[in-house]
């Protein structure tokens, strides 16, 4: 892209040298192209896990290379305008790059770039040239995640943020609504699925008994965390005699309704359990998720638990760069190597002008490491398989917005349809322009199935809200207006919008189809222990084995602590320019309640009102802000 | 959106490595100038509050952080810009060749609403060195064949000009900013702050 002519125009151009009126005290040797000829730790991919570790090694000192043989940053966490989807580059593996030698004590072996992107297919479902033109005459607007994630307020990685105050570089949105449709035979029915007390009770679609054993459940799901800390901490906490109920189990002792538990289900549900079959995996675990989706209610003032990343999740990954490189951390994509060799005390490989030494090094989920010549029982492998979906829609939502959604919420709809999570999002979310709306799908295959291309599979489940062939009478106006001002009542009255009239649905545009394997070989991260030198030196793997977002974070922790197990996991780093950056979080609170307008994101407002859901939860209301 | 909000700006400064970007940063922000060069290593961003035209506004200068060494800015930096500042070393003819690419880069990867409008300021640093290779002639052409952004000829090291780029600076980043202002429809944007006070252990999972 347009790398590749900066990189012509640029390569020319002495690097960083010494002129006349500077002078390089930085004592280490450096090579030609001005790169240090030795450092502590080489980093090698730039998703989420590796991100991380870059800032956390830089931040304490240590110096980093950090390379990528890709142009972008992210990895499986990359993020792609229109155009850049469209020519698939995520598919490409630069070809000299797919394999790096390693030549080690006792052994040799490789690392090879996998590619977790299969059966991509692109499909124009308008394919007049007007309508592709005034797509395409946009296309830089786009931000198309390879792999949307949603983030709840309370994981891990937003603590990371937090702690580590990279969250400066960053911005989210709330995800204004979930939704989800009702089990056969009504599943061309979508509903809201309440988040709040007063979501619940104005719900016009649950009955008194309902809302009443809802309440019951939710206070069912929360109580270990809150009554029984104290004696599950004794044990290990998933031992703990509360904690140790299943959801199944919750559910019988509440008394909840079919049509209840499955909206209760759908709102919890994440990937992972849709990797085995419904029901077996609403067990301890999911009961720990849901706590964490409630304790994410309303932290951040939102409606529901989920932050969504403004410009889409790479931005995540680029931040922890950032921080790395503000420390020092030294970034080159494009580039790979082609021979790793392990010596005394470390690694040692060629750049195209120099020998550069490292100590430990770190590669990505994407590359796989094959061992030969000792003893290496081969492990668990471990993969799974999404199919994804990317639709670019016209013509208003999927689910009108009732009124209450019609102020400023209006932006990311989360929809848990017939097992598949759809992230709808308008213009606001600056990951589509104004007019269209970008739908991220995503749903689980499990390992049984074939893995075959997953077009038919989504057009089939989403054919009862969307419209994915061209019809003559197609309202092309934006819906949004028509459905809203006609309708008051609830969402669940307003059904016209999913029944029948095929002209209400919103018109996909281009839709483009794929599945997303995670493979790891080896659970464990530790690739190769290189201990010829006076300590250990290592190659360590980010592979994870799940998609499951605080497997990221807790990797790189791990991984940070094996290599430096002394020293403090991304301390706060200060803010350069702000003397009293350490009473900063007085400041901020301040600022933005003064300046907070609207009753909508009003902290106290808003805590109050999901203080049933989350009832230890007031105190931290004060933690939004307006941009 | 009209009332009395506070104003951030974001700028940012582009251009080869060792053309003074973090210098002139620091020269306008701290007034402080080490002569002695050292990749960027801890420049993250400055913030200064100005006056332009009664109004106080709060401009917040990003550095590349030393990730332009080797071609390797991400798209996350240039997100969000109010107005880029163009940087050539008036003794380096290589880094004056390098502005159309710079340029063509922001507009790509920031890829702003109004690109033939969007303001750029054009710097040529270090006019204190004897060895002069750019000639001002030439940095003025250049400057008035794309849209005639303001030329501004500077020395973070002896402070000549500096304060008077980044005034205007200031001035064409806010007048972008109006603009926007009439399409903004994105108000709920949030910034997950420091609320460590709040982090209680039962909470944390880790």
């Amino acid at each position: 892209m347009s790398s590749d002519k900066m990189t012509s125009e640029i390569d020319s151009q002495p690097g960083p040298e010494v002129n006349n009126s500077s002078e390089d005290i930085n004592e280490t040797p450096r090579g030609d192209d001005g790169l240090p000829k030795t450092f502590d730790v080489l980093i090698i991919g730039t998703g989420v896990t590796e991100s991380i570790l870059s800032a956390a090694v830089s931040r304490n000192g240590h110096s980093v290379l950090h390379l990528d043989p890709r142009e972008y940053y992210g990895g499986s966490w990359a993020t792609f305008s229109l155009d850049q989807w469209m020519s698939k580059s995520f598919l490409e593996v630069p070809a000299e790059a797919t394999v790096s030698d390693l030549f080690l004590e006792d052994s040799k072996g490789t690392l090879t770039w996998k590619n977790n992107v299969d059966q991509f297919e692109q499909v124009w479902y308008m394919k007049d040239e007007e309508t592709k033109g005034q797509l395409m005459s946009q296309r830089r607007r786009f931000n198309i995640d390879l792999m949307p994630r949603l983030i709840a307020a309370r994981e891990d990685i937003i603590q990371v943020l937090i702690t580590s105050n990279v969250s400066r570089y960053l911005e989210f949105l709330k995800i204004s609504r979930l939704l989800t449709n009702l089990p056969p035979p009504n599943e061309h029915l979508i509903e809201s699925i309440p988040l709040s007390r007063a979501d619940i009770f104005t719900s016009k679609s649950l009955s008194l008994v309902e809302k009443r054993s809802l309440v019951k459940l939710i206070e069912a799901v929360l109580q270990p965390t809150s009554s029984t800390q104290d004696a599950a901490q004794e044990h290990t906490p998933e031992e703990g005699e509360a904690v140790s109920e299943t959801f199944e189990d919750l559910v019988k002792k509440t008394k909840v309704p079919d049509k209840l538990k499955h909206m209760v289900k759908s709102s919890f549900t994440t990937l992972e359990d849709g990797f085995s079959p419904d029901g077996s995996s609403f067990n301890v675990e999911f009961c720990s998720r849901c706590r964490l989706f409630l304790n994410s209610i309303g932290r951040y003032g939102n409606q529901t638990p989920f932050l969504w990343t403004i410009y889409g999740i790479s931005e995540i990954c680029q931040a922890f760069c950032r921080l790395s490189a503000v420390y020092g951390g030294i970034f080159i994509l494009k580039r790979h190597l082609s021979r790793i060799e392990a010596q005394e005390d470390g690694f040692v490989f060629q750049t195209e002008q120099d020998e550069v030494k490292v100590k430990h090094i770190i590669v990505g989920p994407d590359m796989q490491c094959d061992i030969v010549g000792k003893d290496r029982s081969k492990k668990e492998q471990a993969s799974i398989t999404v199919g994804r979906a990317v639709l670019i829609t016209k013509g208003g939502s999927i689910k009108a917005p009732d009124e209450n959604s019609k102020q400023k919420g209006d932006g990311i709809f989360v929809y848990r349809l017939s097992g598949m999570e759809v992230i709808e999002m308008n213009h606001i979310s600056q990951a589509v322009p104004k007019d269209y709306r970008l739908l991220q799908v995503t749903f689980p295959i499990p390992d049984t199935e074939i893995k075959q291309p997953c077009r038919s599979t989504v057009e089939t489940l989403l054919s009862p809200f969307l419209l994915f062939r061209k019809h003559t009478d197609q309202c092309m106006d934006d819906s949004d207006e028509t459905i809203s001002s006609s309708g008051t009542q609830c969402c669940s009255d307003d059904s016209s919008t999913t029944t029948g009239q095929s002209n209400m649905k919103p018109q996909v545009i281009y839709g483009s189809y794929f599945n997303l394997t995670y493979s790891c070989d080896s659970l464990f991260s530790e690739l190769y222990k290189n201990s010829s030198g006076d300590s250990n030196s290592y190659i360590m793997s980010c592979g994870i084995e799940s998609a499951e977002l605080s497997k990221y974070v807790s990797k790189a922790k791990s991984i940070f602590s094996t290599l430096y197990p002394e020293e403090e996991f991304l301390p706060k780093a200060p803010d350069c320019d702000e003397p009293d950056a350490v009473n900063g979080d007085d400041i901020d609170i301040s600022e933005f309640s003064s300046t907070n307008e609207d009753p909508a994101v009003n902290p106290e407002g808003e805590n109050n009102d999901a203080a049933v859901m989350n009832p230890n939860d007031n105190a931290d209301g004060g933690a939004i802000g307006e941009e | 959106m009209a009332t009395r909000k506070k104003v951030l700006l974001k700028v940012i400064i582009l251009g080869d490595s060792g053309v003074g970007k973090t210098s002139l940063m620091n020269q306008y922000v701290n007034k402080k100038f080490s002569n002695q060069y050292k990749a960027t290593i801890g420049a993250d961003f400055l913030t200064k509050e100005v006056m332009v035209d009664d109004r106080i506004v709060t401009m917040q200068i990003w550095d590349t952080a030393g990730q332009e060494r080797f071609q390797s800015l991400g798209v996350a930096f240039y997100r969000g810009a109010d107005c880029c500042v163009l940087v050539f070393d008036v003794s380096a003819p290589n880094t004056f060749k390098s502005l159309d690419s710079w340029r063509d880069e922001f507009l790509i990867q920031a890829s702003p609403r109004d690109p033939e409008n969007f303001p750029f300021v054009l710097v040529g640093n270090k006019v204190d060195l004897d060895n002069r290779a750019v000639p001002q002639k030439r940095g003025q052409q250049w400057a008035q064949s794309k849209n005639n952004m303001p030329y501004f000829e500077t020395s973070a090291k002896e402070g000549i000009n500096v304060e008077q780029a980044f005034q205007t600076i200031a001035k064409n980043a806010l007048a972008q900013e109006t603009e926007v202002d009439i399409y903004n429809e994105f108000p709920d944007h949030i910034t997950i702050n420091n609320d460590t006070r709040n982090v209680r252990s039962d909470n944390c999972s880790c």
